[in-house]
């Protein structure tokens, strides 16, 4: 039978924990990969000697796990900052959903990888990354920070811990599977 | 973190791919290859050989770019060659990309019982 591909996102802003959540999930020991992409054409993806000034390079982390003999997910993190926007479109290209994680500490870098997945229409989680020296905010407060609707999940997490991680993708497909059932097309 | 130019090889990209900078045939990042076992590593010029020896079992593009330290263009590009020399070919696979309650079901439960 045919290997079925199963793509997500983790994203969130410098420092909150996505490369540590990628190898917290992953079988494998988690690679970093380099994309570069021109500017002006992010969807043809070739390379570019001559044209110095439109060629940028993102370096995402690759992670992948096996779910059943056929079925693998593969799992992509990368930054969430502002200048690397043009390329998320394409490294979340075939993705069914992301993990959004948020550092307390520095809630605002959050916000631009959330206005992307809204952006895109991706199903997402919110994993609040509990750090040794983040102070717990309610989680409802973090919610009104981010301005998050009601129906988009969101739960503290350790992006280190194994079990704590796969906690935040099992909470973002049951929500996924939710919403099928309670919209069903 | 993931932003930074890691300990990626000095050596310009397109020198690597001999100056081309488009793969000879359209490849995914997630494209699984395998090794056909036509040609061995030790036959071809090193970087052909090292992307063909992290083929002998079945890997994503992605996957390579990140072991072999190279852009997942560049890995494109020569594993385009090693397609064409026939010693790996792409293994089918299939990227899903809308999911239906039962798919969402099967992963929950490998992700629960693997835990």
């Amino acid at each position: 039978m045919t290997m079925r591909k199963i793509k997500l996102i983790v994203v969130g802003g410098f420092g909150a924990g996505k490369t540590t959540m990628v190898g917290a999930l992953s079988d494998i020991a988690p690679v970093q990969t380099e994309e570069l992409l021109t500017t002006a054409s992010v969807h043809t993806d070739v390379l570019t000697p001559t044209s110095r000034k439109s060629a940028t390079t993102v370096s995402f982390d690759f992670g992948r796990r096996q779910i059943t003999n056929h079925d693998t997910l593969f799992l992509f993190g990368f930054p969430g900052q502002e200048r690397f926007r043009h390329m998320w479109a394409a490294l979340a290209q075939g993705a069914i959903g992301a993990v959004v994680l948020a550092d307390t500490r520095q809630l605002r870098d959050c916000w631009e990888p959330l206005a992307f997945v809204e952006e895109i229409k991706l199903p997402f989680i919110v994993g609040i990354n509990q750090f040794p020296d983040s102070v717990r905010y309610p989680i409802d407060e973090v919610r009104d920070a981010l301005d998050i609707d009601y129906h988009h999940p969101i739960m503290e997490c350790r992006a280190d811990n194994p079990h704590s991680a796969t906690d935040v993708v099992v909470a973002l497909l049951q929500h996924m599977k939710q919403t099928l059932l309670s919209n069903p097309t | 973190m993931s932003s930074g130019q890691g300990n990626y090889n000095r050596v310009r990209p397109y020198l690597v791919t001999g100056g081309r900078v488009e793969a000879t045939q359209p490849l995914d990042h997630l494209s699984y290859l395998e090794s056909t076992g036509r040609l061995k590593p030790t036959e071809l010029e090193i970087d052909h050989a090292i992307v063909l020896a992290y083929c002998a079992q079945p890997r994503a593009i992605v996957e390579i770019a990140g072991l072999v330290k190279q852009p997942t263009a560049v890995v494109k590009i020569l594993a385009a060659d090693l397609l064409q020399l026939y010693a790996v070919t792409i293994k089918e696979t299939l990227e899903v990309t809308t999911v239906d309650v039962d798919l969402l079901e099967r992963v929950i439960n490998g992700l629960k019982s693997k835990q």
